[in-house]
């Protein structure tokens, strides 16, 4: 429940102390600095600290990290995903053919809770989830993790692509990242997706490397929470072209 | 979000023959959109853009020595100009991919990436 607002006179540290879960004190020094609101908008935390500040204070928290279902998270051993493709010809040129790696995410949230989903961008490249064992990554998605928090909960969602681009200078190439800002959610369900994806071509007896590795990040947003990175899973995408002729 | 690019500078001694390669990964600020140039299977020159890059937006580097294994030296090169040997072209790309997967999965090379990366 919010503290008082009705007059400052009416806020006390008790009060303040029942909003703020993060701490048990009669101490505003301590109850100012541990305070957390979503948004973190006002001087709550920094001295002078002031009771009038914590009027209509309602204490955030962070959304729970999310489980794991098929694919394993950043943290695990290993890669979580993998996304391959070395095309060899007399010319690569950087078309409909050249060879593409990486991945589409897709965010579903509804009544029942918000569901992460991967699959591979590309269908000729060769791509892997893993937890345990390595499993093949098609172009049918497979649930990543989930949350238990549903839509009234979540009032956006993010989906970000934390990618570093590694690339040899010969041939040619380059990564899209699709990475989106935050997304709102409306009536029942909501759902949206991106795709990071690298591309390499080559030409006259060229080598080119386009290699993508970073995390994809779920974030989340919702009224009394702060903004929270509930799912992060490591990935490479590697796309690899070598030209055999030069005309 | 970070960009390295790879470069590969290859010593050879008097003898032509390539003895190792002076690794340099450059971190980025941004790759930068360039065009590159090339004849199609027709003969006809066609254009592309490409993530390349260019100094003003070097941040940083690291560089190491890759030494070639005997067996995998040459005296073969990458021709420049037209027409290109292609026996020799292909069986000197044999072996640039072999120091390409070499250098790529050495612990000089992950530390300088991890480096970059992390700066």
């Amino acid at each position: 429940m919010p503290v008082n607002t009705s007059a400052q006179g009416n806020i006390s540290i008790s009060a303040i102390n029942a909003e703020n879960a993060a701490t048990t004190s009669n101490n505003l020094s301590t109850l100012s600095t541990t305070a957390i609101e979503a948004g973190n908008i006002s001087t709550l935390n920094e001295a002078p600290y002031f009771m009038s500040e914590f009027g209509g204070y309602t204490h955030a928290q962070a959304f729970p990290q999310a489980t794991s279902s098929n694919v394993e998270f950043a943290s695990a051993a290993g890669l979580s995903l993998t996304s391959y493709q070395h095309r060899t010809h007399s010319i690569v040129p950087p078309n409909s053919a050249a060879p593409k790696a990486g991945y589409t995410v897709q965010v579903t949230v509804n009544a029942y809770g918000a569901y992460f989903y991967v699959k591979e961008y590309w269908s000729n490249a060769t791509s892997t989830y893993n937890k345990s064992t390595s499993n093949t990554l098609s172009t049918t998605y497979v649930l990543m993790s989930y949350s238990p928090k549903t839509i009234s909960d979540i009032s956006h969602f993010k989906i970000n692509f934390d990618a570093t681009l590694t690339a040899t200078n010969t041939g040619g190439g380059f990564m899209s990242n699709g990475s989106t800002g935050w997304l709102a959610t409306s009536g029942t369900t909501t759902s949206s997706s991106a795709s990071l994806y690298v591309q390499a071509s080559a030409e006259c007896h060229n080598t080119s490397i386009r290699e993508a590795a970073g995390d994809i990040e779920i974030y989340l947003r919702g009224p009394g929470y702060l903004d929270t990175l509930v799912a992060a899973h490591d990935f490479e995408a590697e796309a690899i072209a070598t030209a055999t002729q030069c005309f | 979000m970070s960009n390295i690019n790879i470069k590969l500078d290859i010593i050879r001694d008097r003898s032509n023959t390539s003895k190792s390669i002076n690794v340099i990964l450059e971190k980025h600020s941004d790759f930068t959109d360039l065009t590159n140039t090339y004849n199609d299977e027709d003969g006809v020159e066609q254009s592309y853009l490409y993530d390349g890059v260019v100094n003003d937006t070097k941040v940083d580097s690291r560089s190491f020595v890759y030494h070639i294994p005997e067996e995998q030296q040459t005296n073969l090169q990458k021709g420049t100009e037209h027409p290109h040997n292609t026996a020799n072209e292909q069986a000197y790309q044999e072996k640039y991919l072999l120091w390409l997967a070499a250098i790529r999965t050495s612990e000089a090379f992950i530390q300088a990436k991890s480096e970059l990366i992390g700066e």
